[in-house]
């Protein structure tokens, strides 16, 4: 097996006995890179040199017989709204093409001090919105990866990193995750730092992850996050609540026939399906979002906006523009709607270990001009409840489809435990077939 | 006047708006952008909220604590 294949709790277990040295590790992701990325276009700026110097300092550590965690020697993409101190960070705009931090992000600190190796920064939409990156979709070149963290969730479906960061304002965690076929986590809101990373709307961005398994986000997550969820081995079948009403009337037929299996497989190893309903609140929660995310967006780019207009793509512009001229009445409005919302909610779920909705309206649709719908995901970028999406099989056009599970605030560990028991459940879906030239 | 021509009339002042700030040619790019979020508003409008309905002000962690 290649090291580039190996998931992060494999590839951690080598380096700890000595059996891989995170630099022959890196190197096997920076040929996979090269072979791969003409096709997927996952990655803006790579960072071989800086990549290589971490790499060599943490065999030399591992040889000495220091290891700092699980991420020891484990390659990393992040977000292109992640600063990199001295590592260009773009946020998908060009007027910040040429836009050098000199600190890291928060958590860009913590996984270096993990150990973890920065192998460059991935591909985002622009500002984390809506203006298309230039990724592709691993599982099917023609479609797209999602957004706005296109090239994160890309870059671990193709094997071209174990790990990989990114956001979520509205499903840009969640909904690429899903399209792309890897496993994606949005946390509680706030429980990981947001500073160093660019804002689209402060009250609703939440830090993200991608990994190719629940064990290895879970390890993830710890580390930055300081958090105990890779210590739940093995959850008990969980009573999860499935509101249908809105779910399952949106969703393709394709997407219902695949989630109403992964039901059946669910229900059939002993979990408990109890249909709930939704509160009356969420009939307003989408117009919520979209108020507050334009509000916060124009608030954040007003001064650059005024004098650099023309500079913005079309949907980012379109929405900073709209958010300039809501009320202050509509935002206190939105955001009225959001707490009742929230409050209906966490009753609803009393009882519940999850609430289990599909990840997508759809499988990844074709053609790049559009990342999707976030539909199924932003009630829960609005509420700040943590999240994560499994995938639980393939469309008839071998696309990758996904169940997304929700838990009560700060419920991670509950949360990865469920995780990891429907994940056991409905089985790896495997990685895209991707025609790698001999050599590579 | 009907509840669906005063939302339409709500929109238009919406674009009319825009229109005085950027001029017509650039609000024809975002047009649909900006129809969408004066819809939101409009509806948002018609949510049933009392004095007790705060707004939220910390998702998240204070709900967590």
């Amino acid at each position: 097996m290649e090291p580039h294949s190996l998931t992060i709790v494999e590839a951690s277990r080598l380096i700890r006995g000595g059996k891989l040295s995170p630099v022959d590790l890196l190197e096997s992701i920076l040929r996979r890179i090269e072979a791969l990325e003409p096709r997927v276009e996952a990655w803006v700026t790579l960072d071989p040199h800086g990549a290589r110097a971490a790499a060599e300092k943490m065999a030399d550590e591992a040889g000495q017989g220091k290891i700092r965690g699980p991420l020891h020697g484990i390659p990393v993409g992040l977000k292109d709204i992640y600063n990199t101190a001295g590592l260009r960070t773009t946020m998908g705009s060009p007027l910040y093409a040429s836009h050098v931090p000199e600190g890291d992000a928060e958590v860009v600190r913590r996984l270096r001090e993990a150990g973890a190796v920065v192998v460059g920064k991935t591909e985002t939409t622009e500002f984390a919105y809506l203006d298309p990156a230039p990724t592709r979709n691993p599982w099917n070149l023609g479609h797209t990866p999602g957004g706005s963290s296109s090239g994160s969730a890309a870059a671990v479906s193709s094997l071209m990193a174990p790990l990989a960061f990114g956001s979520q304002t509205g499903g840009s965690t969640i909904r690429p995750a899903s399209y792309c076929g890897v496993v994606g986590v949005k946390p509680t809101y706030d429980l990981i730092s947001r500073e160093g990373i660019f804002p689209l709307a402060w009250s609703l961005d939440h830090v993200g992850l991608f990994t190719r398994t629940v064990e290895d986000a879970a390890l993830a997550l710890d580390v930055v996050a300081g958090t105990q969820t890779s210590r739940v081995v093995k959850a008990p079948p969980p009573r999860v609540g499935v509101p249908k009403e809105f779910y399952v009337r949106v969703a393709h037929d394709e997407v219902k026939q695949g989630f109403d299996a992964a039901l059946r497989r669910l229900e059939g190893r002993g979990a408990e399906v109890v249909e709930m309903k939704l509160p009356a609140s969420f009939k307003a929660v989408h117009d919520a979002h979209r108020i507050i995310m334009a509000v916060e967006a124009a608030a954040v780019h007003e001064k650059s906006f005024k004098q650099k207009m023309a500079g913005y793509r079309q949907n980012i512009r379109g929405y900073v523009a709209s958010g300039l001229l809501v009320p202050a009445t509509s935002y206190l409005q939105a955001q009225r709607v959001r707490r009742r919302f929230t409050g209906e909610m966490l009753a609803a779920m009393e009882g519940l270990d999850c609430v289990l909705t599909p990840s997508t309206t759809s499988p990844a649709p074709q053609g790049l001009s559009s990342t999707g719908d976030a539909a199924f995901n932003s009630p829960w970028s609005l509420t700040g409840f943590p999240t994560i999406t499994v995938p639980s099989g393939l469309s008839n056009q071998r696309l990758p489809l996904g169940v997304q599970l929700t838990a009560p605030p700060f419920e991670e560990a509950r949360l990865m435990g469920v995780a990891r028991w429907c994940e056991s459940v409905l089985g790896p879906i495997g990685s895209p077939e991707m025609q790698v030239e001999q050599g590579a | 006047m009907g509840e669906d021509q005063a939302r339409r009339d709500y929109v238009n002042h919406f674009i009319d708006t825009a229109t005085q700030l950027w001029g017509r040619e650039a609000v024809s790019e975002i047009r649909t952008i900006l129809e969408r979020t004066a819809e939101a508003i409009w509806a948002l409008g018609n949510v049933k909220l009392g004095p007790e309905d705060e707004p939220e002000t910390a998702p998240g962690r204070r709900r967590g604590s």
